[in-house]
């Protein structure tokens, strides 16, 4: 195949070669031609001007003056013979020069290839009374085709060239089409390689996949054993031992929170939870949290807090933050296994471009940051590179569940910041989170201090509770009626609206976000067209719908995330209302 | 370079015979051919018709000229010989070979003929009196001299190339 297709070029450069030689070789007899033509027409106009001027002298017989009126032409070195005839073919008089013999009578039209012939009669009074005959050198063939040299060469340089170009247009063709082969061998091996390392990330997804799978089952396992467990002696103890029953309970309710911390953190670190940021300043949120962390981290751990001065204020969910630190503290303490020292620093950073040109997913600009550092073990480079994993963990099963610093990053990331593990084996650790520095206007910390009692429904405030499912619905009602709330219910749109349309003593709309007919924002919104001033709280598990975007509740929307204690409804249900 | 030589003389030595008989014939022959000739080389006023060559005076050519002259043509023009005692302007000539005689000289003809569109022919063994044309032996040939003075005043036109043969010529005034 190929090399019938790298012979195509050669044949037809050689086609051309040929063709151009040819048009040569006809160039040069034309052009040979029409000079021979053309010295035949010289020496026949030669010949009549001579025929005219002889003509008295041959009707007159006089052959002297004949031969003085062609002497003339003799001088010419060109000329071989010029000679007059009579009417007859005679000869009269002539030359015959170099050589060249005169004929007797008038030669036919053979001449050689050398002359060429002049002829002409000489006429007088209407009447042929003679001829004149001359012949002449034209140029040997030799000189004349030396004339054409410059065209002869030109043809053969021509066909010359169109060979070469041809034998090289071919080897180029071959050349490209090795090219083209290698270069279709390094495509597949290129698909080959890529095949393979999607491959072994789809391995790799699948281990970790299995992992949080794993892991979840292997947690939520435990605190269903707990609750079940719990629930199980609360059941049997009931009647016979009510102050057991209570403890079981309390058991069970613990586990039921941890199965909820343990779902929350989840969720953080899949950045689904649902995030209230506000203006914070870190300092204080320290400062505020070291009364807890002595008490979470006990005695054998001294805490040193360096708190900047100026600190820029950032924007996020006081929460979760305080959430991130406890994490990273916790971490120290397990890593230091109970003595050591734990530094908590803030200070402002400003990462510039560079530093987020080498770091993936890092903006640059302004960044308040907190510094969590201790001068336990450190970590080696592949547990470093794990450790945001979700559900990974060094530490035994039941210990930790790997999910601490899952929490951490997920938070991070969805408050547009960074976070960045330093450590080295043998040195300790430091984490540092960066948050995105706030310039707006500062509003004040609310949720600092908490009441000791849980605040309570007033007299005659009235609650529609719409919500799908029955069970969930149950235990809301009951906890609203337990905070001294009235309350009707709905497990729909249609029945809520009903509601609304025929009690205008409802004083709050208390709807679950996702249901099958409508869901909790149209819900509100048609309420709100009865009743404008009515205050909803939504309250789900999911971050992804109506009410939460992107993760942050639309800032004139109450909201409660799904699963919630009596405590943070109660308080929740009062800040609405009193808003 | 001599065996060269005799080569190209070879020929003329084949033509010298002819040559010599066309001579040794007879003068007044080779006279009556020119005469049939002279037509070509000469332009009359009007011109037209046939022309007519008259001997006139004595008859020293005899037959000479009506052989020349028979079934000859000159550029279509039909030859006519005409034999006159004596001639004026008005006897039709065109060509007037003038020979003489007792009735009316050479002289009195050439006169009688001044200025009249006629080619007056005269010799030399006949007279010393010249017409346009005056024939001459030399070197036993038959040569001539041409008036062409007296030819332009009779409105004749005679052709260089029968100049150039001549032995001498007297020219038209203003050449
Ligand atoms: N300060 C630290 N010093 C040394 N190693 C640490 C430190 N912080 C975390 N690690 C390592 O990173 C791993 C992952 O930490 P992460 O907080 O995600 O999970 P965990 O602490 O093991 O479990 P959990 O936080 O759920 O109790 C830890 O198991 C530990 O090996
Ligand atoms: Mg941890």
């Amino acid at each position: 195949m190929i090399e019938r297709s790298q012979r195509v070029p050669q044949f037809a450069a050689a086609l051309m070669a040929v063709f151009l030689l040819l048009l040569g070789v006809i160039v040069v007899t034309q052009a040979d031609r029409v000079y021979r033509s053309e010295q035949a027409q010289r020496a026949d106009i030669r010949a009549q001007v001579l025929a005219a001027s002889v003509t008295a002298a041959v009707d007159f017989s006089d052959l002297e003056a004949a031969r003085e009126a062609i002497a003339p032409f003799r001088v010419d070195p060109a000329t071989r013979v010029i000679a007059i005839y009579d009417q007859s073919g005679r000869l009269l008089t002539g030359y015959g020069l170099h050589g060249e013999k005169l004929s007797p009578r008038l030669p036919g039209t053979a001449v050689p290839s050398t002359m060429s012939r002049g002829v002409a009669p000489v006429v007088s009074g209407g009447k042929r009374i003679g001829t004149i005959y001359l012949l002449t050198d034209i140029e040997p063939l030799s000189r004349r085709l030396s004339r054409y040299a410059l065209i002869s060469v030109l043809a053969v340089m021509a066909a010359l060239i169109v060979l070469i170009l041809g034998v090289a247009q071919a080897a180029l063709r071959r050349a490209n089409a090795e090219l083209q082969d290698t270069n279709a061998e390094l495509i597949q091996q290129m698909a080959q390689r890529e095949k393979a390392e999607n491959e072994l990330r789809q391995v790799q997804k699948m281990e970790s996949i299995g992992q949080l799978t794993g892991g979840i089952a292997h947690d939520f396992n435990n605190m269903l054993a707990i609750v079940i467990g719990s629930l199980d002696i609360a059941e049997r103890r009931f009647a016979s031992n009510p102050e057991r029953a209570r403890t079981a309970i309390a058991h069970a309710l613990e586990g039921a929170n941890r199965a909820a911390s343990l779902t929350k953190r989840l969720l953080a670190f899949a950045r689904r939870s649902p995030l209230q940021p506000q203006p914070i300043d870190p300092n204080q949120m320290v400062s505020n949290m070291s009364e807890l962390l002595r008490r979470t981290l006990g005695e054998g751990i001294s805490i040193q807090t360096v708190l900047a001065g100026g600190l820029w204020r950032t924007h996020a969910d006081p929460g979760q933050l305080e959430n991130a630190i406890l994490n990273l503290c916790v971490n120290a303490r397990d890593a230091m296994e109970g003595n050591g020292r734990l530094t908590i620093e803030t200070l402002n950073a400003h990462l510039d471009d560079d530093y987020a040109a080498r770091h993936i997913g890092v903006a640059a600009g302004q960044y308040s940051a907190i510094v969590i550092s201790d001068n336990g073990p450190g970590m080696p480079a592949d547990v470093i590179e794990r450790a945001f994993e979700p559900f990974f963990t060094t530490k035994s099963v039941g210990k930790g569940t790997g999910l601490g610093l899952a929490q951490v990053y997920g938070f991070v990331r969805q408050s547009g910041g960074h976070v960045r593990i330093y450590s080295e084996v043998g040195q300790g650790t430091a984490v540092k989170i960066y948050l995105p520095r706030y310039f707006g206007p500062a509003e004040v910390a609310a949720a600092a201090e908490a009441p000791a009692e849980l605040p309570r429904g007033r007299p005659g405030e009235l609650i529609l509770v719409v919500e799908d499912e029955d069970q969930v619905r149950r235990m809301s009602v009951d906890a609203l009626q337990e905070l001294g709330y009235d309350v009707l219910e709905a497990p729909g749109g249609e029945d809520a609206l009903a509601l609304v349309q025929t009690r205008p003593d409802i004083r709050l709309l208390f709807t679950d976000v996702v249901m099958p007919d409508i869901n909790g924002r149209q819900l509100a919104d048609k309420a709100r067209t009865l009743r404008p001033e009515l205050p909803v709280l939504y309250t789900t598990g999911y971050t992804r719908n109506a009410v939460v975007h992107n993760g942050v509740v639309d800032s004139d929307v109450f909201f409660i995330p799904k699963p919630f204690t009596v405590e943070q409804l109660a308080r929740k249900m009062r800040a609405v209302l009193d808003a | 370079m001599s065996r060269r030589f005799a080569l190209w003389l070879l020929p003329i030595a084949l033509l010298a015979p002819a040559l010599a008989r066309a001579q040794g014939a007879s003068e007044t022959a080779v006279e009556a051919a020119f005469l049939a000739k002279f037509g070509a080389y000469v332009t009359w006023p009007g011109g037209g018709g046939p022309i007519v060559i008259c001997a006139v005076g004595r008859d020293v050519l005899g037959d000479a000229l009506d052989r020349a002259t028979a079934g000859q043509q000159i550029d279509g023009r039909g030859l006519v010989v005409r034999k006159l005692d004596s001639v004026d302007r008005n006897s039709g000539c065109t060509i007037a070979y003038i020979a003489g005689s007792p009735r009316q000289s050479v002289s009195a003809a050439l006169a009688a003929l001044r200025s009249a569109p006629v080619l007056t022919v005269t010799d030399s063994r006949w007279s010393s009196a010249r017409g346009m044309i005056h024939f001459q032996i030399a070197n036993d040939r038959v040569r001539f001299h041409i008036d062409d003075k007296a030819a332009a005043e009779s409105g004749l036109g005679i052709s260089s190339k029968l100049l150039a043969l001549a032995l001498s010529v007297r020219p038209r005034s203003g050449r």
